[in-house]
């Protein structure tokens, strides 16, 4: 537990001033702060939050003594910055802070010494968290991570390194460099532990400390000091209009002992994986993406919707394909989308006065194929549509509005133009009978549901997982293999899915065949979606899903180590380290796979919902999905775990209780710019359209 | 959605032509414990290997007939972990007539869907992306 301390400003300060609503005060050339506890602590630290702020002509000493014995002296700095002292044992501190010199700003008759934002007292042998000593800035606490940026070389103390067991040290370091350009070392009493090749943006890393490194004798401080030092500051044009000079980001420094902890969290940022990770990305053969159309007559300005860019066409739009960008291709997908779910829009494709095809638009976004007309040379595809998007649909928007056309793509694949007609005519037909009423089909789904893998890596299972009923009702068929060559198996239902969703009560990423499955799914324009728990991230893993056209389902329902052991067990660290992998491998693959971060408001998880719309955020997820903990009357599900008792009944949030919850959400998600979908709204549509006399 | 001439948005568009929920025309399912209509069905319609010929068996037809109908059918009103049941369900107590109809609670269904664990084949759903939050 923290100890509490009252710190009181006696004489040698100016009054309280504030900037921003934070208040700090100057001191004169000398001041006096009196530290008292409750009772007597083995070690206590004084830490300043201090600076001249640009204000003196030059940089002031600050020498300090405790109860009249020097503790220490240090340069303060210009920007705010912590500085820290050893108070020593003791409850009861007399404080004497002197500077070397002192300045008067014009305009201002005060003799100023330094500007103190905030003055904090800490029992060493209390800690819970690494405490900066010098050489930082002041915490910012914005991000996921809570950091100090460091300059060149900073001190920390962390708590629990020393103590006997502990063997690992945590890092949570954001560069602004590129690989490698930075080298962080960590030095212990003069003796180099590690030297880290740094990775841009934030990663976590793990270092092993030596043994002859972690004295462990009885009744010694359990803390011990590191001093940090960088090869190279962050080139100041990476954070323009910021004077400091600035290393790079820290967050909370961690003494652990867990070896999978350390081998797995390590795995993800040594050089080669990641790299390998990062190149894995596959390449479509000989297409080429033209983007979304940008010249040409007809065409309303650049949109967005969940699918991506796209323009609405007018009634007409003229589509230019130039004989340099074509190159004798033979094949042109056209996503479309139409509003009108009855079949009543078509669009007409024409060149040079002769009509290429006529398509009817199936509801949605749908990828239709066309076939070029030869020979090659500059091709102007006019497409009119029969009927506009009614004007009623978009009130409010003027504009004539035909159908969205997203980023053309030309290639030379005759079998990919087969499949992608395929696809596009089973949708129209499956519509088409769902419209008629049909109850017998001659169509296939549209979604097919799958179920690769039945095994889970996560045991005993997560609090709310009926996995035992689940195995129990799939019996035999538990150990059945699903992979790729069972997918191609299903013939017309896998050939007319575009959307492939895999539904396993278990780990999807765990599949002996992954890779094959990706294939199979990429070499016939499917779509995957996979749900997983991210313990299954691996390099491999995340290399086989960079660049694939997958759409993640990441179930965390926690921010913090903490939560996430309440709810599945100790492995929340691999998990962190492998979603930072992931979104640089993602970054590399054009943005796939899409990352969906799956929160499911429980009274267990609600403290962590501000963090983890920073932890999307840092991931740069594409989406947070708030999904509702599945309904189950009297589920009698309860488990004790992570030190918290989950009573799967009193998790289920009422929607009164849910209101609050969803108006945070719509705070964080403006502040932290994450986009929200919320599964909670499920049936509403259909709610609306209850026939006052339906059965039951 | 406003009206053009006299005819709404959404009937230019064809919504009503609609049946109550699609999924058994734009999904299937073909899990380990068995074959489902859509991600809420609790009950399997089939047993995994009788995949082929489930997509029309009389079970699944009869699903399409009833929603076509704009009513739930018994496999639906059984399935307590679909959220369109659930509303439909919260309607019927509401509303003064469904009070008295035993059948809104029925502990029966309700038994059923412990049973079968009630649990969707696709916990994981995919909804639209929209920007902001909705609901
Ligand atoms: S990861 Fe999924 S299948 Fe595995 S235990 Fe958790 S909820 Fe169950
Ligand atoms: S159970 Fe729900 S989702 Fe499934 S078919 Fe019935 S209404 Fe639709």
């Amino acid at each position: 537990m923290q100890t509490t301390f009252n710190i009181t400003y006696e004489d040698g300060w100016y009054p309280v001033e504030h900037e921003n609503g934070r208040p700090f005060r100057w001191s004169g050339p000398r001041a006096r702060v009196r530290v008292t506890a409750a009772a007597p602590c083995r070690s206590v630290w004084l830490r300043l939050t201090c600076g001249v702020w640009g204000a003196a002509p030059s940089l002031p000493s600050l020498t300090v003594a405790v109860n009249g014995r020097e503790a220490g002296s240090a340069r303060v700095s210009e920007q705010p910055g912590y500085l820290t002292f050893p108070l020593g044992e003791g409850c009861d501190f007399d404080v004497e802070l002197q500077l070397d010199r002192t300045f008067s700003a014009p305009g201002d008759v005060r003799v100023l010494g330094m500007m103190v934002k905030s003055l904090d007292a800490f029992d060493e042998d209390a800690l819970d968290s690494s405490l900066e000593l010098e050489g930082w800035y002041e915490r910012e606490t914005h991000e996921y991570f809570p950091f100090c940026w460091m300059g060149r070389e900073a001190s920390v103390l962390v708590p629990a390194l020393a103590r006997p067991g502990t063997r690992f040290l945590s890092l949570p370091i954001a560069a602004e460099t590129g690989s490698g350009e930075q080298v962080l070392g960590i030095w212990r009493d003069g003796r180099l532990l590690a030297e880290i090749p740094l990775r841009r943006g934030w990663h976590l890393y793990d270092v092993d400390v030596p043994d002859e490194a972690r004295p462990a004798a009885a009744g010694e401080p359990a803390s011990a000091r590191l001093v940090l030092r960088l090869n190279a500051l962050c080139p100041p044009e990476a954070h323009p209009g910021d004077p400091r000079a600035l290393g790079v980001r820290v967050g909370p420094i961690e003494a652990h002992h867990d070896p999978r902890r350390h081998a797995q969290v390590t795995s993800f940022y040594q050089a080669a994986q990641v790299e390998a990770v990062c190149a894995a990305a596959p390449q479509n053969g000989d297409e080429v993406c033209c983007g979304v159309p940008a010249v040409g007559d007809g065409w309303n300005g650049e949109e967005r919707d969940e699918r991506g860019v796209f323009r609405w066409t007018r009634r007409e739009a003229v589509l230019l394909l130039p004989d340099h960008v074509r190159r004798r291709r033979r094949f042109c997908s056209l996503p479309l989308f139409s509003a009108f779910r009855n079949l009543a829009q078509q669009v007409t494709l024409s060149a040079a006065g002769h009509e290429l095809v006529r398509l009817d638009l199936a509801k949605g976004w749908h990828t239709y194929s066309v076939a070029l007309p030869e020979p090659g040379g500059d091709l102007e595809i006019t497409l009119r549509v029969n009927v506009l998007t009614p004007a009623s649909s978009h009130p409010g928007d003027p504009r004539e509005l035909g159908i969205r056309v997203g980023a053309v793509t030309l290639h030379d694949d005759e079998r990919r133009h087969e499949r992608e007609v395929f696809l596009a005519s089973n949708a129209v037909q499956n519509q088409r009978e769902m419209q008629r009423g049909a109850t017998v089909l001659e169509s296939f789904p549209q979604t097919l549901g799958i179920d690769l893998y039945g095994r889970c890596n996560i045991k005993p299972s997560c609090v709310y997982c009926l996995w035992e009923p689940m195995k129990a009702l799939e019996g035999e068929a538990v150990d059945e293999t699903v992979d790729d060559r069972t997918l191609a198996g299903y013939g017309g239902l896998f050939q007319g899915a575009r959307l492939l969703v895999n539904c396993s009560f278990g780990e999807p990423l765990l599949h002996p065949r992954l890779d094959r499955v990706l294939d199979l799914a990429a070499s016939h324009g499917k779509v995957l979606e996979l749900s997983t728990n991210g313990q299954a991230f691996t390099p491999r893993t995340v290399g086989l899903l960079a660049g694939r056209r997958v759409h993640l389902y990441v179930s965390l329902d926690a921010a913090s180590r903490a939560t996430y052991a309440r709810l599945r067990n100790d492995r929340w660290d691999g998990v962190l380290a492998g979603l930072l992998c992931l979104r640089d491998a993602r970054r590399a693959g054009g943005g796939w796979p899409r990352l969906n971060m799956v929160f499911m408001p429980m009274p267990v998880n609600l403290d962590d919902l501000e963090a983890y719309f920073r932890l999307c955020r840092m991931v740069e997820a594409d989406a947070l999905v708030l999904r509702p903990l599945l309904h189950l009357e009297h589920p009698g599900i309860v488990r004790e775990r992570g030190g918290y008792r989950f009573d799967y009944e009193r998790e289920l949030m009422t929607p009164t209780a849910l209101e609050p919850v969803f108006a945070a959400c719509e705070r964080y998600a403006a502040r932290y710019e994450v986009n929200v979908v919320s599964q909670f709204d499920f049936g509403l549509a259909e709610a609306s359209r209850f026939r006052p006399a339906a059965t039951l | 959605m406003g009206k053009e001439e006299g005819v709404s948005a959404t009937d230019l568009l064809g919504y009503p032509n609609e049946p109550l929920c699609r999924e058994p025309w734009e999904s299937y399912y073909i899990l380990r414990r068995g074959i489902l209509p859509c991600c809420y069905g609790s009950t399997p319609i089939a047993p995994m290997a009788e995949w082929k010929t489930a997509w029309n068996s009389p079970a699944l037809q009869e699903i399409r007939r009833y929603l076509v109908r704009g009513e739930l059918s018994p496999y639906c009103l059984s399935s307590l972990g679909c959220p369109v049941v659930q509303r439909f369900l919260e309607q019927r107590r509401r509303s003064p007539l469904g009070a008295l109809d035993p059948r809104a609670r029925s502990p029966l269904l309700r038994g059923m869907n412990r049973l079968l664990g009630g649990v969707p084949a696709r916990l994981y759903r995919l909804l639209p992306l929209r920007k902001g939050l909705s609901r």
